[in-house]
C-alpha cells in the first residue's frame, strides 16, 4: 500500500503514531529514502505480526473475563485493517527493536542518534540524564532490575510471560530516552484506537454509541 | 493550469477566513476567493464516530509538537476550529490587547463602541464584537442543559472555594448528543461553516476547497516588494464532500489583496515556503498553545458524561495568579483510552468505568518564548515547543489543584493522563486527596504525561517595530505590500482565553477596515 493511503485512513492519535512509525520511528528520520527502499534491515528474531499480536496482549485485558468478548486476533485485524501495520516496513522494523531484549541495554546507532536529534539535552533539565550515553545506561540499569527474576533464556519480548510483558511495556513508557516513551505512546494509541472504536467494545464499557437516531429532518 | 483572476484572495475558510470573506462581501462588490485546504462537509456528513471524524482536522488529528509530546491539533475544513471545537466563547480579554496596544505600538482596536477606528464609522472591537455575538447566537445556555460532569465540577471547587463561571456558547437550541469534536450533525452549533462561510457562499464568494496553496507570488515594483497571486492544487473532491467550484489540477490565483487566515501553524508555515524577506527571523517564532492536561476522576455512580453539553462550567479563579483555566470536557472511548495511563488490567479498570468518569482540563496560558515556533525545512514543517520551567511549575500547581477539586467533588479516584511514576504511586493515579502533593514533583517528560494543545497563536506576530514582529497592526506584512495576515497567528501572546471569538472579531475589523480601504490596496 502507498504511504498516502496509510495516512487517508488513520485517526487522531493514531495518526501521529503512524507518522512517526512510517517516518522511521525509532530509526530516526528516513523521509528522504525513496519509498520502498528498506535503509535498516529487519532484524531476525520473532514475526512482526507474533510481536505485534503478544503487543496487543499485553496493553489489553485479555485476562479479565469481561473482556472476552474480544480476540487478540480481532484487535490485530482491526489495527491491519485500519491502519496497515502488517503492511509496514518501517513498523516491521520498529517492532524487531522492541522485540530483541538484547537490544534494550545496547540499543543500535540509529535509535541514540535519533533520540540526540530529537531530544537533545535541554539545559537546565532535571528530568532525565542529560546525555544520551546516561539515559541509555540508566535504563539499562533499569531493565537489570527488572530482568533479574526471568529465565535467562529469554531473548524476544513475544516470549516473555503476560506479567513480564507487561512490566518490559511500562520500562518503554518510563524510559529515560524519549524516543522509546515516543514508541510506547505511539503503539499504545494504534491498538487503543483500534480496540476502542469497535461497537464490541462500546458495549464493555457502558458507551451506547452515536445518537444519529435523533437527527432532526 | 486555471488562472482565477479576483480582486481579493483568503487562504483559509476557518474562524478568521470565513468572517473576512463574509464581511468583505457585504460591504464590497468586490471578486474575493476562498481557499481551503480541507474539505467541505456537512451535516449530512457527521457520523458521530472519532475515526471517521478526524477527517475534519489538519492531518488527520495527527500533528504533533516534533518530540511527538502535544499533539497539535486544529480543524481543517470549512468552518476550520469552529467546525470541531466545544463552542466554548471568551470576548476578548481587554487587558490582554491594552497590553499589546503599549507594549507593540499596534491599534486603535478600540473597544469604546463609539469610537471610529481609521476613520471609519462605527469601526471598534465592541461593534465587531457585538456583531459575531448576534451573528453565532453567543449565549449562556439554560441551567437544565448542564450535564453531570458539570455540576460535578461546580461542585468540586465550590466545596473547595474556587469560584466557577458559566460558558457562553454559539449555539442554538442544543440537542445534548456530546458529538461537538466530530461536527455538529444538527447544524445547533453555529460554526462559521453554517454562519459566516454560508453568508459569503450566497454573497457570490467563490470557495475552492481540497485546495493545496503552494507559495505567494511576487513581483518587483520599484523598490517595493508586492504580492500578485497564489500557486495552488485543487485535489480531487474527498467522499462526502460537497461539490467543488473547480476542477481538481494546479491553478493560479491573481488578487490585489492576499490575506493568509490559514491558522498559527499554516499561516507562517507559507510565508516561509514563499521565501518572504523575514531578516530578523519573526516568522513562526514565538508560537503559544495553551498546552492542556485532562484530569479525570472516578465515581461511584453512573454518569454518561459523554452526552450533553461538553463544556458549560469553567474557572478563571487562578487566571490573574497562575494564569491558567480549569475547563470542562470529555472524551469517547478512542480519546479516552489513549489518553488513560497504564496498560492491561490497569488501564481497563478505568475504561472499564468509563461511563463513571468525570474530567475537566487545565488549559495553561502559555508564556512566548523565542526557541519556540514553526519551522519549514523546504520538505516538511516542524512545530518546536518545550515548556519553559515556570511554565511547568505552574503547571504542577494547577495539576495539584485540580486533583483535590476532583476529590473534592467525590472521586474515589484521580487520574491524570501520565504515565509518570510519582511516589509510591505506580503512575499519576491518586487514591487520596493527600496524594495530590505528589503531584509537585512532575516532570512533564515528553509522551510520558499527555497533553493537548488547540490552540496554537503567536506565529506571525503584529507590532509597530519590523524588529520584534513581522506585521503592522492592520496585520500588513513589514516586507511586502499586499500581503496580509489575519488570523491567531497575529497574536503576539496568547489572547488568554480560548481564541475562537477573539479571532472572529479581529476578522470582522479587518474586514471593515479593507473595505473601507480599498485604495490602499489598489482596488
Amino acid at each position: 500500500m502507498e504511504r498516502r493511503a496509510f495516512l487517508e485512513s488513520s485517526s487522531l492519535a493514531a495518526a501521529s503514531a503512524l507518522h512517526w512509525l512510517r517516518g522511521g520511528g525509532l530509526f530516526g528520520q528516513v523521509a528522504q529514502a525513496p519509498p520502498g527502499a528498506q535503509a535498516t534491515p529487519i532484524l531476525p528474531g520473532e514475526p512482526p505480526n507474533t510481536i505485534f499480536v503478544a503487543l496487543v496482549k499485553a496493553m489489553l485485558p485479555f485476562d479479565d473475563q469481561r473482556f472476552a468478548a474480544l480476540t487478540p486476533a480481532a484487535i490485530a485485524s482491526s489495527a491491519n485493517a485500519l491502519f496497515g501495520v502488517d503492511k509496514d516496513a518501517d513498523i516491521a522494523r520498529n517492532l524487531a527493536v522492541f522485540d530483541s531484549l538484547s537490544l534494550f541495554a545496547s540499543p543500535p546507532a540509529a535509535l541514540t542518534s535519533a533520540e540526540l536529534a530529537v531530544y537533545p539535552p535541554v539545559p537546565g533539565d532535571k528530568s532525565q540524564p542529560a546525555t544520551v550515553e546516561a539515559r541509555v545506561a540508566a535504563d539499562a540499569k533499569s531493565y537489570q532490575t527488572l530482568s533479574a527474576h526471568w529465565n535467562a533464556a529469554q531473548t524476544s519480548f513475544a516470549s516473555l510471560q503476560l506479567q513480564e510483558q507487561r512490566a518490559y511495556v511500562m520500562l518503554w513508557a518510563r524510559s529515560d530516552l524519549g524516543i522509546r516513551r515516543r514508541f510506547y505512546r505511539a503503539m499504545k494509541s494504534l491498538i487503543m484506537a483500534a480496540a476502542y472504536s469497535m461497537d464490541e467494545a462500546w458495549a464493555l464499557i457502558g458507551y451506547a454509541g452515536p445518537l444519529l437516531h435523533f437527527r432532526s429532518s | 493550469m486555471t488562472n482565477i483572476e479576483a480582486d481579493i484572495v483568503i487562504v483559509g475558510a476557518g474562524a478568521a477566513g470565513a468572517t473576512l470573506a463574509a464581511t468583505l462581501s457585504e460591504y464590497t462588490n468586490k471578486r474575493i476567493v476562498m481557499l481551503e485546504k480541507g474539505g467541505y462537509y456537512t451535516h449530512d456528513y457527521f457520523d458521530q464516530r472519532e475515526l471517521d471524524m478526524s477527517i475534519l482536522y489538519a492531518q488527520r488529528g495527527g500533528r504533533t509538537t516534533v518530540d511527538g509530546a502535544i499533539p497539535v491539533q486544529s480543524g481543517e475544513c470549512v468552518g476550520g476550529g469552529t467546525t470541531v471545537n466545544f463552542a466554548l466563547c471568551f470576548d476578548p480579554r481587554e487587558d490582554v490587547w491594552s497590553t499589546w496596544k503599549r507594549e507593540t505600538g499596534v491599534g486603535p482596536f478600540s473597544f469604546e463602541r463609539t469610537a471610529n477606528d481609521y476613520g471609519v464609522s462605527g469601526l471598534n472591537m465592541a461593534s465587531c464584537l457585538a456583531d459575531v455575538r448576534r451573528r453565532l447566537n453567543v449565549h449562556t445556555p439554560a441551567d437544565d442543559q448542564i450535564n453531570g460532569n458539570n455540576h460535578m465540577f461546580a461542585a468540586g471547587c465550590k466545596a473547595l472555594g474556587v469560584q466557577t463561571k458559566r460558558f457562553e456558547l454559539n449555539m442554538i437550541d442544543c440537542i445534548g448528543c456530546g458529538y461537538c469534536g466530530q461536527g455538529c450533525a444538527y447544524d445547533r452549533k453555529l460554526s462559521t461553516m453554517v454562519t459566516y462561510a454560508h453568508d459569503a457562499l450566497r454573497r457570490n464568494v467563490r470557495l475552492i476547497h481540497h485546495c493545496d496553496v503552494h507559495s505567494i507570488q511576487f513581483a518587483q515594483r520599484g523598490s517595493q516588494r508586492v504580492a500578485t497571486g497564489l500557486t495552488a492544487t485543487v485535489r480531487p473532491t474527498a467522499p462526502g464532500s460537497e461539490k467543488n467550484s473547480v476542477e481538481p489540477g494546479e491553478i493560479t490565483v491573481s488578487a490585489k489583496l492576499i490575506i493568509l487566515s490559514a491558522g498559527a501553524i499554516a499561516s507562517p508555515v507559507l510565508l516561509q515556503r514563499s521565501h518572504l524577506p523575514d531578516s530578523n527571523q519573526m516568522i513562526g517564532r514565538g508560537l503559544v498553545l495553551h498546552p492542556s492536561l485532562p484530569i479525570a476522576g472516578v465515581f461511584e455512580r453512573d454518569l454518561v458524561n459523554y452526552r450533553g453539553i461538553t463544556g458549560a462550567i469553567y474557572s478563571d479563579q487562578y487566571y490573574s495568579s497562575h494564569g491558567f483555566y480549569y475547563e470542562c470536557l470529555f472524551d469517547h472511548p478512542v480519546g479516552a483510552a489513549c489518553a488513560l495511563p497504564d496498560i492491561g488490567s490497569e488501564h481497563f479498570a478505568l475504561m472499564s468505568q468509563y461511563s463513571k468518569l468525570a474530567g475537566f482540563g487545565v488549559m495553561l496560558v502559555d508564556s512566548v518564548g523565542s526557541r519556540n515556533g514553526v519551522v519549514w525545512d523546504g520538505q516538511s514543517a516542524a512545530i518546536i515547543y518545550h515548556l519553559s520551567e515556570p511554565d511547568k511549575e505552574r503547571l504542577r500547581f494547577a495539576a495539584r489543584r485540580g486533583v483535590e477539586i476532583m476529590f473534592a467533588a467525590g472521586a474515589k479516584e484521580v487520574v491524570l493522563t501520565s504515565d509518570e511514576q510519582l511516589g509510591a504511586l505506580g503512575g499519576a493515579r491518586f487514591k487520596s486527596r493527600q496524594d495530590a502533593a505528589l503531584c509537585d514533583h512532575m516532570q512533564f517528560r515528553p509522551c510520558e504525561t499527555f497533553l493537548v494543545s488547540s490552540h496554537c497563536q503567536g506565529t506571525v506576530k503584529m507590532g509597530e517595530d519590523p524588529k520584534r514582529s513581522a506585521v503592522n497592526a492592520r496585520g500588513e506584512s513589514h516586507a511586502c505590500k499586499n500581503l496580509m495576515v489575519c488570523d491567531a497567528s497575529v497574536f503576539p501572546t496568547s489572547c488568554g482565553a480560548n481564541p475562537m471569538i477573539a479571532v472572529m472579531t479581529l476578522a470582522r475589523y479587518q474586514g471593515r477596515r479593507v473595505a473601507n480601504e480599498l485604495s490602499r490596496y489598489a482596488m
